[in-house]
């Protein structure tokens, strides 16, 4: 906007201010101010009076004066971008409003699959997520979805930087098959998750996931497991806008393990070999435990706290993301630049001058071209490009915080201090004891570094063609995409100097010498070189047709055709099969109608070729039909009730494909996989046994049948508006997957055949609801308030599987949902011998050396044939995926000042705690202070002890999957909390019309759960790498 | 059409274009592996048919063996091999040990499951017709071959389960759930298919494998031996008129698995085969093993007495390569130089090395099979009148004449000697002698000395024997590759003798046919003629038990737990027997090896549990895996 039309705007205000007070004495005069959510006074919005042509709209400052006839009016507020609201005037004299950005914020514009649709006319179930709601401290935007989105399962397991991607799957996972991941598209091109972990959300113009036939038949057999579609943003008409965000992190475990200290797990050491074997050598004196208790030598009378030494406290984190957009009438431009640094929580070794600490660093470079060759013809290109750095320990930071669980407190000394021998030695003495062996995980931790730089690079190029001097409305649009990347890693190490400390008494007490029991090296060796690539190319090309007829019937048209081909060029495996590139292309198409914007029929298709099939089966085709009504456009609606201000149902039916069966290695199904010169089925002839030739294997049979899976999904849908505050979008879907590929396993052995059979057989049905909800209320113009909630649950169930005829129909996984666990039923522990006396046999437990004792655990025996085997595991527990995903938030903007909340949870999963991995004392592992504190003994013989009888060995009976070890995963975590503050313009004005942000943001900062042991959300892998509380400070100027 | 039209058209047209190119979506380069390429040429041909032979026992790799599976051997627990843990009473439904039906892995080499083998031979049949450079009587010969194959799957399959289904045709993969679900045939159903099928393959197969390079594949010799053994097994009591143990055993039909009339004509259907069978290898040159070398310079001045020429014909009827009893060798033996191979485990110790790679010496004959042998009046010991079998466990001293057998003026059991040269040329005892690594070795077997347990190490003969018959007599084991290789006899020509003779008497009684068939073996062995043993009232203590068709039974029994022992056929020949009660049911037994003095060594002990639970485990079980997959399957009784 030039000045030119600022001053003309205020002229014509002040012009209709004095017009209409001289003629109209009764009118009413109006006046006020609008802003957006963040404060910002927007200029130029439309104040129109209802049923009239008579407005007004705001000037530069978003002030307006507006002359009315009657209190009875109703004031429109349209801006473009933004959530048209309507207000009836009463007697108010002042109307302040904050204006919400629209969702798609494309003026009522909704994405849909290769198009864009108004949103009041897509009946396909499509959710889309306000891209601020991405915006979190992490530079990984997996982290954020969940509880988000409605339709989305989400979870995360481990808070490494770098190995942090969640999980997540679009109204659940709906398979057993190979794939279960849903589609990410980024501007039409297919990406991975780890592409899509690391666009930054203030390049992203729109997130959307789409879960339904209608949403998704268009991806064809790619569709199957939902999509989610990014679009990135482009540069707009105007003068330059800057952006500058800058944010600092610091991150630290949500939740620490808590292990015993060298006396306390002595003394619990001996006591666990004593419960199992009375006349047990004790491995702890009481000389040692007393030298520890007091503190005496180190070397000798170690105390070590493994988390800490590996440990610091807290990671810090930075990100900066610069953006300008603009343009001229000619060309538009959006440009980005990033950089991140985020690093891990390993300490380094003062004698290294390595770092084997994770510090990752991101650049990120996006240039979005848009350029107006001619009146109908647009080009665009993107280019984006990621390069990152990589620096971490050679082994994975996980395996570090899993081995602090592997060594114990009172072995050994991390490094140990120089004697005279060693003292003039340029290595680390780290410790160990006896011959070695033991885990040392400083050692592990400081040895060496891993260093890997990846690119990935995004290209691409699209033309626009307007056809209306062919017909009206129709256009055309073809685009060529190409994504590579390239990943270098080197992993250098030295081999680390291991020590023990010999423990001699003299005269003056015990003194230590070291010696030396591991030769290691003082130069790092050769380093271990891994290359990796692959690329993609995609090529599509859109005829689109839309067109309204006599301003009632609308219709729509839209034909796309594509190739899109992978390629794995390094380290794609070395079968025959799996370097071979992958393909995929196919046509699809929309044609829709609707009535007065009331009914809307719609019908889509995808029609797909697969490279993995037979000829016959190549190609598959996937309609789907639907149907909506707007209910609340009824002219008898609008009348009589107005406090709903939108109401519409929605019907969608169709089938989508799933073509990712199985992995790259496994395809081409039309042909055997064979070994034709096996030497281990061969046989020889001859008197001097020399005529050997080799056999053959089978190692899969041709299968011409083999095809992709094939979804039945139907969505009834509800969109509700009240009183322009409230809006609830509520979906009930089904999904019946069919053809899941997977093995015959009821084929018996006199078949012959040297392999399983796998075939298109199994078949998932999922059913659950998508809810979400939101409220708007601006309480005066200072003072506006969102509330928005989700929900969303999806269960399924197993209806084939292709398993064989179980006698134990508790074997059976039918019915069952897919991440169903199965297991033994743990009733107690076992109260003395005569009470294992008269219990069925575990395990073969009476016979072998494989025996238990009372407090280890008792089954039960659930087929009743006396004994507990394999046979007598049932379904325990919840699925290890949640059924169910929740979210809900508040966010306030008062003044200057605005706060958000959002709270997150997970329901109905569970998960085994892996007693092989936290059972104390094996190999002298460490020992969690819960199982101190409860487990059964002789003196305190509860039979339901935390932990079993202790056991310096591990024990089978008591490490099978089992109830006992099940844990329920549910928790609800606050999992961020944003406090803003924007310097009014006045005093911060660094430009002219700068506008700064300062923000501070917590993330994860309190979690309710029933499990206490570790954060729940890293389920069975508690002892890796825990996600991160985050306590971040942030800035963002805008001019 | 104009011009508006004709752009839409051809826009409509160039974007439907993409998905004419069909060929975009061919990616797979021509020639990557597949199963037709085999049947190109006879070359490639080749690896087809060495895959069917493939699947063929493995009897001399120790630990896939059926060898051990018995009471014939015993061995150090912690190094029990899955075959002993069976006879001690572990078998499993849940993961079945030693099983032909899934087939298994084991230490060295496992063994394939033979419905695996069946498809093979199957697919070779539908294929090697599309050979182009084989004569059309080859691919008859290469088909006859594996259909021998199939059927004699199938028979081990039979011995082992009883009733089996039959797969004579390979079953489509695309093949339907209830398609795959096969039944279990009569037993016999079974023992007729299996006949029928190896007469077929008769026809087209050779008279004889000659050449270097085919020694080893099926020719008509074998095929009719096996037939002979087929039906041996068919007319035998576990499968003929099984009313004891099987009268519940039917399938859905109420049909019995085990026909419940016991038929004898069979009996007379095994003694022709094995008179065919017989007359076909001798025709075909195959005799009783004598050795005919020179005798090794050890030997030279001995070999002028019976005796020592005795035990030379007798251990080299096994271990000479290719002799010419042998009338099918398994030509892809465990080589030398493989520590799995059941020669290594049997080897004894250089006594002059401490440490020896190649040799273990833990495989360790019972104190039965000893006292299986028959003394040197070709009688069994507890019916010798000579043998002081009463007082066998003491100890005496070694006579004069016995020097080649045993260390003159040493002291040994009683049962040690006095015995037939079988016993000597099987097994090695203390104060006994081996002929072995080039000379001769005075075997000291007590604890601590040269041939016993030194200290308290793992690879020791539990029960105070050594096997020799498995050992080739110039065999070292100081290295890995200085082991005398030998293929594996799976069938010799005495084990026909010995078919003959059993099915004639079971079905016509004592003869001098039968005599005449029990004297081949027995004029080997070096003891007298049954009539001469038997009808000397001196020596038999039941004399002219030969006459009655049960006392000559027990003999022929005898005669062949002795001849055939350590080869594999004693648990199939027991349990069709129905004697596995009395022989399974036992402790294994030896000398107390862990004690030095001669007292204490010659006391009887307890060295291993056997278990024979009956009638459960007279068949194999199915495992439970199986069971779910094809419910139509039948569990076989007690599992």
């Amino acid at each position: 906007m030039n000045k030119f039309s600022i001053i003309f705007i205020r002229l014509f205000s002040v012009i209709v201010f004095f017009c209409s007070f001289s003629l109209f004495s009764q009118t009413v005069i109006v006046s006020g101010e609008i802003v957006d959510v963040s404060g910002n006074y927007l200029p130029g919005v439309s104040i129109l009076v209802e049923g009239t042509t008579s407005g007004a709209s705001t000037d530069f400052d978003g002030k307006y004066i507006i002359n009315i006839k009657t209190p009875n009016a109703i004031l429109i507020f349209q801006y473009l971008g933004f959530e048209t609201q309507k207000i009836k005037v009463g007697n108010q004299k002042k109307i302040n409003l904050i204006l919400k950005e629209s969702f798609d914020q494309l003026e009522e514009i909704q994405v849909v699959a290769f198009s864009k649709q108004k949103k009041n006319s897509v009946i396909g179930s499509i959710t889309t997520l306000k891209v601020s709601e991405l915006k979190q401290p992490t530079s990984n935007i997996t982290n954020s979805l969940a509880g988000k989105i409605s339709g989305l399962i989400s979870y995360q397991r481990s808070g490494e930087p770098g190995a942090d991607n969640a999980a997540f799957f679009i109204r659940g996972v709906t398979t057993f098959g190979f794939n279960n991941s849903p589609l990410i598209l980024l501007d039409g091109l297919q990406i991975t998750t780890s592409d899509l972990a690391r666009l930054e959300p203030d390049n992203i113009a729109s997130f959307s996931i789409m879960k339904d036939a209608t949403a998704t038949s268009l991806y064809g057999a790619r569709g199957a497991n939902g999509v989610v579609l990014v679009t990135t943003k482009i540069g707009k008409k105007g003068k330059a806008k800057v952006s500058v965000r800058y944010e600092s992190s610091m991150s630290s475990p949500s939740k620490i393990n808590s292990f015993l200290g060298a006396v306390d797990y002595m003394e619990l050491y001996n006591r666990a070999q004593r419960s199992r074997d009375q006349s047990a050598n004790l491995l702890y004196s009481k000389q040692k435990i007393e030298g520890t208790r007091n503190g005496l030598n180190p070397n000798i009378y170690p105390d070590v706290d493994w988390y800490s030494e590996l440990f610091k406290d807290f990671a810090v984190n930075k990100r900066l993301n610069i953006n300008i957009s603009g343009g001229g009438e000619v060309a538009q431009y959006y440009l980005s630049v990033t950089n991140a640094n985020e690093t891990g929580l390993l300490k380094v070794d003062p004698l290294n001058n390595f770092n084997n600490n994770i510090d990752i660093n991101r650049s990120n470079l996006r240039a979005n071209i848009n350029i107006n060759l001619t009146k109908t013809t647009k080009v665009a290109a993107k280019f984006y490009s990621l390069f990152e750095r990589y620096n971490g320990p050679i082994v994975g930071a996980s395996d570090i915080f899993y081995q602090v669980a592997q060594a114990n407190p009172a072995n050994f000394p991390k490094t140990y201090d120089t004697d005279d021998a060693t003292a003039n030695f340029n290595h680390t003495l780290f410790g160990n004891k006896g011959n070695g062996g033991f885990p040392n995980p400083y050692a592990e931790s400081v040895r060496g570094f891993k260093d890997r730089f990846s690119n990935t690079t995004l290209a691409q190029f699209q033309i626009n063609q307007d056809l209306s001097f062919i017909t009206d409305g129709l256009k055309l649009r073809a685009m060529a995409s190409v994504r590579t990347y390239t990943e270098n890693q080197n992993e250098r190490s030295f081999t680390p100097f291991y020590y023990g400390s010999n423990e001699t008494q003299t005269p003056q007490g015990v003194v230590n010498s070291l010696y030396q029991i591991q030769e290691g090296t003082e130069f790092l060796n050769d380093p271990t070189i891994g290359n990796n690539g692959n690329s993609n190319f995609y090529y599509e090309a859109v005829l689109e047709y839309n067109k309204t007829l006599k301003d009632k019937h609308e219709f729509g048209g839209l034909l796309v055709s594509y190739f899109q081909e992978a390629l794995n060029t390094i380290g794609g495996g070395n079968t025959a099969f799996s370097t071979l590139p992958s393909r995929n292309m196919g046509v699809s198409g929309r044609a829709s109608y609707n009535y007065g914007s009331r009914y809307f029929g719609e019908f889509n298709f995808g029609y797909n070729g697969s490279e993995k099939f037979a000829k016959k089966n190549r190609f598959g085709f996937f309609p789907s039909v639907g149907f909506g009504w707007i209910i609340s456009n009824e002219a008898y609606f609008e009348e009589n009730i107005p406090s709903i201000n939108l109401l519409k149902l929605k019907y969608t039916f169709g089938l989508v494909g799933n073509d990712g069966i199985s992995s790259a290695s496994d395809r081409f199904f039309y042909l055997s996989d064979v070994n034709l010169n096996n030497g281990g089925t061969g046989y020889t002839f001859g008197t001097n046994y020399n005529n050997y030739y080799n056999g053959y294997i089978i190692n899969r049979y041709a299968n011409e049948n083999v095809t992709w899976e094939v979804a039945t999904k139907t969505n009834i849908g509800l969109e509700l508006g009240l009183f322009n505050k409230v809006n609830i979008i509520a979906d009930y879907f089904t999904e019946q997957r069919r053809n899941i590929y997977m093995e015959r396993q009821y084929i018996p052995e006199t078949s012959g055949l040297t392999t399983s059979i796998s075939s298109n057989i199994g078949e998932v049905k999922t059913q659950g609801i998508d809810l979400s909800m939101d409220y708007n209320h601006a309480f005066s113009g200072d003072f506006y308030i969102t509330a928005r909630g989700n929900f969303t649950y999806s269960t399924n169930k197993i209806e084939v599987n292709g398993e064989p005829e179980f006698q134990n129909k508790n074997l059976s996984r039918l019915g069952y949902p897919v991440n169903q666990q199965w297991g033994y039923i743990a009733e107690r522990l076992f109260v003395d011998q005569e009470d294992i006396d008269n219990s069925p046999e575990q395990f073969n437990g009476f016979s072998t050396t494989n025996s238990y004792l009372p407090g280890d655990i008792k089954y039960t025996d659930i087929n009743q044939d006396g004994f507990v085997n394999e046979l007598d595991q049932a379904p325990i527990g919840k699925p290890t995926v949640p059924e169910i995903v929740y979210g809900f938030g508040v966010s306030a903007v008062y003044k200057n000042f605005d706060l958000s909340i959002f709270m997150q949870g997970s329901a109905r999963s569970s998960f085994f705690i892996n007693p092989n991995d936290i059972a104390p004392f094996v190999n002298e592992r460490n020992a969690l202070s819960i199982i101190a504190d409860n487990h059964w003994s002789e003196n305190n013989p509860n039979p339901n002890a935390f932990w079993p009888r202790l056991s310096t060995y591990e024990i089978e009976n008591n490490q099978k999957p089992s109830t006992w070890w099940l844990r329920d995963g549910d928790f609800l975590r606050l999992k961020s909390v944003e406090f803003g503050y924007t310097i009014p313009e006045k005093t911060g004005r660094v430009f002219e019309t700068a506008k700064t942000r300062l923000y501070l943001t917590g993330l994860n900062l309190l979690n309710f759960a029933k499990f206490k042991l570790w954060d729940p959300e890293m389920a069975g892998n508690g002892l890796g790498y825990p996600p991160q509380r985050v306590i971040n400070i942030g800035a963002q100027v805008n001019f | 059409m104009n011009l508006r039209n004709k752009y839409l058209a051809i826009i409509l047209c160039s974007v439907s274009l993409f998905i004419s190119c069909e060929d975009y979506l061919d990616i797979v380069p021509d020639g990557t592996q597949e199963l037709s390429l085999l049947f190109n040429r006879k070359e490639t041909a080749y690896n087809a048919l060495a895959n069917c032979y493939s699947y063929l026992p493995q009897n001399d790799g120790t630990y896939a063996s059926y060898v051990l599976l018995s009471d014939e051997l015993s061995v150090p627990i912690p190094k029990e091999p899955n075959s002993i843990k069976l006879m001690k009473g572990q078998q499993s439904v849940s993961s079945p040990l030693m099983g032909y039906w899934s087939g298994f892995s084991a230490v060295g080499r496992g063994q394939g499951s033979l419905w695996e083998g069946i498809r093979s031979c199957n697919t070779l049949t539908e294929n090697i017709d599309l050979v182009v450079d084989m004569t059309q009587e080859e691919k008859n010969q290469w088909k006859a071959e594996v259909k021998f194959l199939k059927a004699y799957f199938h028979f081990l399959l039979v011995s082992n389960y009883g009733p089996i289904p039959i797969v004579d045709t390979n079953l489509s993969i695309s093949a339907s759930d209830t398609e795959v679900r096969l039944d279990r045939k009569t037993v016999d159903a079974c023992f007729s298919y299996i006949i029928e099928t190896i007469d077929v393959a008769i026809l087209d197969l050779p008279e004889k494998v000659l050449g270097n390079n085919d020694v080893g594949r099926i020719d008509k010799v074998i095929a009719k031996a096996i037939k002979s053994k087929v039906l041996l097994y068919g007319a035998s009591p576990l499968f003929n008129g099984n009313t004891s143990l099987y009268s519940n055993f039917v399938n859905v039909e109420g049909e019995h698995f085990f026909n419940q009339n016991y038929e004898s004509l069979k009996w007379e259907e095994a003694a022709q085969a094995s008179k065919d069978a017989l007359d076909a290898a001798i025709s075909q040159g195959a005799t009783m093993y004598y050795f005919t070398d020179t005798a090794p310079l050890f030997d030279t001045s001995n070999f002028q007495f019976k005796l020592v020429r005795d035990q030379y014909n007798n251990r080299f009827a096994i271990t000479d390569p290719w002799n010419s009893e042998l009338l099918w060798g398994n030509s892809s033996p465990v080589t030398n130089g493989q520590y799995w191979q059941i020669q290594s485990s049997a080897m004894m110790k250089d006594p002059s090395s401490s440490s020896v790679e190649a040799s273990w010496q833990w495989l360790a004959p019972s104190l039965r099979m000893a006292e299986t042998y028959y003394t040197k009046n070709g009688l069994p010991i507890s019916e010798d009148l000579s043998f002081e079998y009463a007082d066998r466990y003491s100890t005496t001293t070694i006579a004069f004449n016995q020097r080649f057998y045993a260390q003159f003026a040493n002291r040994t059991a009683k049962l040690n000697l006095n015995r037939e040269a079988r016993f000597y040329s099987a097994l090695g005892f203390d104060r006994g002698i081996n002929r072995t690594w080039g000379s001769i070795w005075n075997l000291k077997m007590r604890k601590g000395e040269t041939h016993g347990r030194v200290a308290n190490t793992g690879d020791y003969l539990v029960t105070g024997y050594a096997l020799k018959k498995l050992v080739h007599q110039d065999s070292e084991g100081d290295t890995y590759n200085k082991a005398i290789t030998y293929p594996w006899p799976m069938v010799r020509l005495s084990e026909l003798y010995l078919n003959y003779a059993e099915a004639l008497n079971e079905f016509s009684g004592p003869s001098q046919e039968v005599y005449d068939a029990l004297n081949k073996i027995r004029e080997r062995a070096g003891v007298p003629s049954v009539q001469d043993s038997w009808s000397n009232a001196t020596f038999a203590a039941t004399p002219n038990k030969h006459t009655s068709k049960e006392g000559l039974r027990e003999i022929i029994q005898q005669e062949r737990m002795i001849e055939l022992a350590f080869e594999g056929h004693r648990y199939y020949d027991i349990r069709r027997w129905k004697l596995a009660e009395k022989y399974f049911t036992t402790p294994i037994q030896g000398w107390s090896v862990d004690e030095d003095s001669e007292t204490n060594y010659y006391q009887i002990m307890e060295v291993s549990q056997r278990s024979f639970n009956s009638p459960r485990d007279y068949l194999q079980p199915i495992s439970f895996t199986e069971l779910s997959r094809n419910p139509n399957l039948i569990q076989n009784p007690g599992w």
